[in-house]
């Protein structure tokens, strides 16, 4: 168990309207998290991994922004309840503050005790968090929104996650200082809607923790083993918008309930 | 005003013989107990503006910069009596008219001694809380502020013997009373100094007056040139001009986000032949060597020779560069790859251009500010 809890990364569910200022009767506390992988194995950042296509990998960067978080209790009628407005997902952490397991907290959000079935979000941001800036006064002290590293000006916009790292792109064993990739996406129609079935009970008093598994292969490559796009062809990205879709598609399709 | 004068002269009588000397001679006299409590202790917050354009200041409460502790600040900051030998301060390596840096490649300190980086600018730096220094290794201004004194290539002093020159001073124990409320001379300690020291480099902000902020704001105007520059700086979509992908590394309103890259300085094979490895000495992470905060670029055309051990004289050496690709090194980030992939782009117009756009971020304002300048 502590061992999980090393690859484990909090989202930080900065609840704008998730923590009711009474507690709820009958309520527990969800712990919700984003736990990256690749191919099903822990992830870590710098280390490196084989795609599917038998090519080398690293990566050095890899986060994004999820918004409008919610869940649904089971059974008709059932309300949704919001999570959080706006969350950063970070598996790389500051440089000087790397993220690491042993640091990583898990912000907990109190529901109303029940079965629940469901847990939806945007990957990327909604149009209206898109329209703010970094510099929007009203932005709270700790709104992920005032990330100026993941701001586009050109775009108007955020960029809502960042790919980096290195692939052994001539394929002869060994990943060379050229050889460097760097997606990042962005633009309000790339954002994509993620709704996963959820199978999870909050009982009164008690924490429930859930993850949510975004897997760095399948981002890349489909089920079936096909490589997305040409990654060799195209290694650094923020303009072309079929490829931002791509890997937006790509990265929706890779989060699972664990 | 009055009671200035009044107190002036308060201490100078107090002080009569010991205070014969030239100003900085640090005193024997012992400090009497309690020697300060009727000087008038009336902290008013001090209001840092900042361009409407700007993010609000973070982090800063009620009475942590006050008119007084900034006024303190600024008095240290200009003042030789940090040095061992009184010859130089905070000033002679980070001066006004090169936006707060010497101009030089690498700084010298009091020994003549040359450092191995290249002096910083100290503009907006109330933004940054996290990581000072070209290697980022110190995390605030008040941590900062403690180094430069007892740094050996530069004021090489120690603080108990600017402590003891303080304390003894004519005007400092009256200074940090004001600011601080201490009631004894004793009171004073290089925590407090580094702390007014910091509260005055967190009111060097930009003016806004800047071709840059003024455009922004709707009272100026790009030249043909400038706005090509713009356009490449930060990657304009469906334009025939290159990417010149500036605003990925120094980007936001600041432009810089304080990160750290390696922007491919040096062509090396290993991790260990770097000269100087950055970042990587403060994290102890093999990735991280070679790579170095990317700086601000406002008012950069005043803050020649360029980067950490300023080895480029002049901005077209350094657009030269990035247009390259720059040189092969095992942590040289993508974007240094990507630039060189396409290095066949880019013409002598296109590097004229991103210039004239860089210019358009000189600062006057902010160097000439009257505020900004020594206190002597
Ligand atoms: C001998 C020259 C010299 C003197 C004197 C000096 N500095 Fe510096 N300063 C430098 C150099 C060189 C650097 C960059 C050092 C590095 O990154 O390793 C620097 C960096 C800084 C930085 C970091 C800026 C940034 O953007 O991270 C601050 C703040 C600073 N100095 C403040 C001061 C203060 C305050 C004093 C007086 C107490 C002072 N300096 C005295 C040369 C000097
Ligand atoms: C990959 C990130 C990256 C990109 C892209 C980048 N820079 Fe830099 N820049 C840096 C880093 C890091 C430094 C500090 C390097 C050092 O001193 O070791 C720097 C330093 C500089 C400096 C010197 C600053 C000083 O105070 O000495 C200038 C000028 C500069 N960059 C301009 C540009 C321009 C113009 C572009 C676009 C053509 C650009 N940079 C693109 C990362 C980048």
């Amino acid at each position: 168990m502590k061992y999980l809890n090393m690859f484990f990364v909090a989202i930080m569910v900065i609840a704008f309207y998730g923590c009711p200022s009474d507690p709820i009767e009958g309520a527990g506390d969800l712990e919700l998290q984003f736990q990256a992988e690749f191919d099903g194995q822990p992830f870590f950042i710098n280390e490196e991994y084989t795609f599917p296509s038998g090519r080398k990998v690293r990566f050095s960067q890899f986060d994004f922004f999820v918004s409008n978080l919610s869940t649904r209790l089971n059974g008709d009628g059932a309300g949704t309840t919001d999570l959080s407005e706006v969350d950063f997902v970070d598996f790389t952490g500051s440089m000087l503050n790397p993220i690491d397991a042993s640091e990583s907290q898990v912000n907990s959000i109190n529901l109303p005790i029940g079965d629940y079935e469901n847990i939806s979000f945007m990957l990327g941001l909604s149009e209206e968090l898109n329209a703010k800036t970094p510099n929007d006064s009203d932005l709270g002290e700790s709104n992920p929104l005032r990330k100026a590293s993941h701001y586009w000006t050109d775009w108007n916009g955020y960029i809502f996650m960042k790919i980096q790292g290195s692939a052994d792109f001539n394929d002869d064993g060994v990943i060379e200082a050229d050889e460097s990739f760097i997606y990042h996406t962005g633009k309000t129609e790339n954002a994509q809607s993620v709704s996963l079935a959820a199978n999870f009970s909050i009982t009164k008093d008690q924490k429930t923790s859930q993850s949510l598994n975004v897997d760095l292969s399948d981002v890349f490559f489909s089920e079936g083993g096909e490589e997305r796009f040409d990654m060799n062809g195209i290694r650094s990205v923020h303009a072309d918008g079929t490829i931002i879709a791509k890997i937006m598609e790509g990265a929706a399709a890779s989060i699972k309930m664990n | 005003m009055k009671n200035k004068v009044l107190l002036f002269s308060f201490f100078s009588l107090l002080l009569f013989f010991g205070a014969c000397g030239p100003d900085n001679e640090p005193e024997d006299e012992m400090p009497v107990a309690g020697d300060l409590e009727n000087i008038e202790y009336n902290p008013q917050d001090f209001n840092i503006v900042v361009p409407d354009s700007f993010p609000t200041i973070l982090g800063i409460g009620a009475g942590d910069i006050t008119v007084d502790g900034v006024n303190l600040g600024r008095h240290l900051f200009y003042d030789p009596i940090l040095s061992e030998d009184l010859s130089q301060s905070c000033s002679s390596c980070h001066l006004p008219m090169g936006s707060f840096t010497d101009n030089l490649a690498v700084s010298t300190g009091i020994d003549g001694i040359a450092g191995k980086r290249s002096s910083m600018s100290l503009l907006n730096l109330v933004y940054n809380d996290q990581a000072l220094f070209w290697d980022g290794r110190s995390a605030t201004l008040e941590e900062q502020a403690l180094l430069p004194v007892e740094d050996v290539v530069e004021l090489h002093n120690t603080w108990p013997e600017v402590i003891d020159r303080l304390q003894n001073h004519d005007d400092y124990p009256e200074m940090f009373r004001k600011a601080y409320g201490i009631l004894d001379r004793s009171e004073i300690t290089k925590e407090l100094a580094a702390d007014a020291i910091a509260q005055f480099e967190k009111t060097l902000v930009s003016s806004g007056k800047s071709k840059y902020d003024r455009i922004l704001r709707g009272a100026s105007f790009y030249s043909d040139d400038e706005v090509a520059g713009r356009d490449m700086y930060f990657d304009k979509e469906s334009d025939d001009l290159p990417d010149a992908e500036c605003a990925h590394c120094h980007g936001g309103m600041l432009f810089t986000t304080d990160e750290f890259f390696n922007n491919g300085l040096d062509g090396v094979q290993s991790v260990l032949d770097f000269d100087d490895i950055g970042l990587g000495m403060v994290t102890q992470d093999t990735f991280d060597y070679g790579k170095f905060r990317a700086p601000t670029l406002r008012n950069i055309a005043n803050t020649a020779p360029y980067m950490h051990d300023g080895r480029f004289e002049t901005l077209e050496e350094v657009v030269d560069h990035y247009f390259s690709g720059g040189h092969l090194n095992p942590t040289i980030d993508p974007l240094m790859n990507d630039l060189r992939a396409k290095s066949g782009d880019f013409t002598e117009d296109h590097k004229r251009q991103l210039i004239a756009f860089l210019k358009t971020l000189n600062d006057p304002a902010f160097m000439e500010n009257p505020d900004y300048q020594s206190p002597f």
